[in-house]
């Protein structure tokens, strides 16, 4: 069990710094005005990814009737995908947002964005780390 | 953190899930599954793009959606 914690604090950890940010130097000049930034979406993806391979490991669970409909553990199970959803779906509309070629922002502007994105990156892990613990009480 | 050091921690997660899923094979399957594209994103050179990520999104929301009302009543 302290290996099941100790993976996921790792997983937690290391959504503070998933994204490969490739900040062109105008983003680091206080004479800029506006800038655009490019997030790396491979870490996205694999959270994305990974998380639809968690979801088929629970359709299996639910399919062979350890997870019952409205029951506790598949309620708690439930929120936790819920959670995971919400976070990566946000995630995702920032980087895309940021991403876009046409994004102009102030490096404050920027660094705000950036700080959210990271901060639902972090909210997906904790989601992650729910999910197994659902799982393990059921 | 690189996309491999990610890709490790996602992958030791989905390892300690497997005998938590009832039926080691699905458990086991699921992380072969996970282990298989994680061989995939690290050997892939090139970005993804914006397109391909709404298409994933949209792929692995749908899915989720469905397993999601398969475990309960949505909450309010």
């Amino acid at each position: 069990m302290k290996r099941l914690l100790i993976a996921l604090c790792a997983l937690a950890l290391t959504g503070c710094g998933l994204a490969g940010l490739q900040a062109p130097a105008a983003v680091q000049s206080a004479t800029a005005p506006l800038a655009h930034v490019r997030v790396d979406e491979n870490a996205l993806r694999t959270l994305w990814q990974g998380l639809d391979t968690i979801r088929a490991g629970i359709d299996v669970a639910v399919a062979r009737g350890a997870l019952v409909h409205n029951s506790p553990a598949a309620l708690r199970v439930q929120a936790g995908l819920i959670a995971a959803q919400d976070s990566l779906n946000a995630a995702s509309d920032l980087v895309e947002f940021l991403n876009d070629p046409l994004t102009t922002l102030s490096p404050t502007a920027i660094a705000e964005k950036l700080a959210a994105y990271r901060t639902k990156m972090r909210e997906a892990a904790t989601a992650f780390n729910e999910i197994a613990a659902a799982l393990r009480q059921r | 953190m690189d996309i491999a050091a990610l890709a490790k921690s996602v992958l030791s997660v989905a390892k300690q899930f497997a005998p938590l899923i009832p039926g080691g094979t699905a458990g086991v399957a699921a992380v072969e599954a996970l282990t298989e594209l994680i061989d995939g994103v690290s050997g892939r050179a090139d970005p993804v793009t914006n397109a391909e990520l709404a298409q994933l999104r949209a792929d692995v929301n749908g899915r989720l959606d469905r397993t999601i009302d398969s475990l309960g009543d949505r909450p309010n």
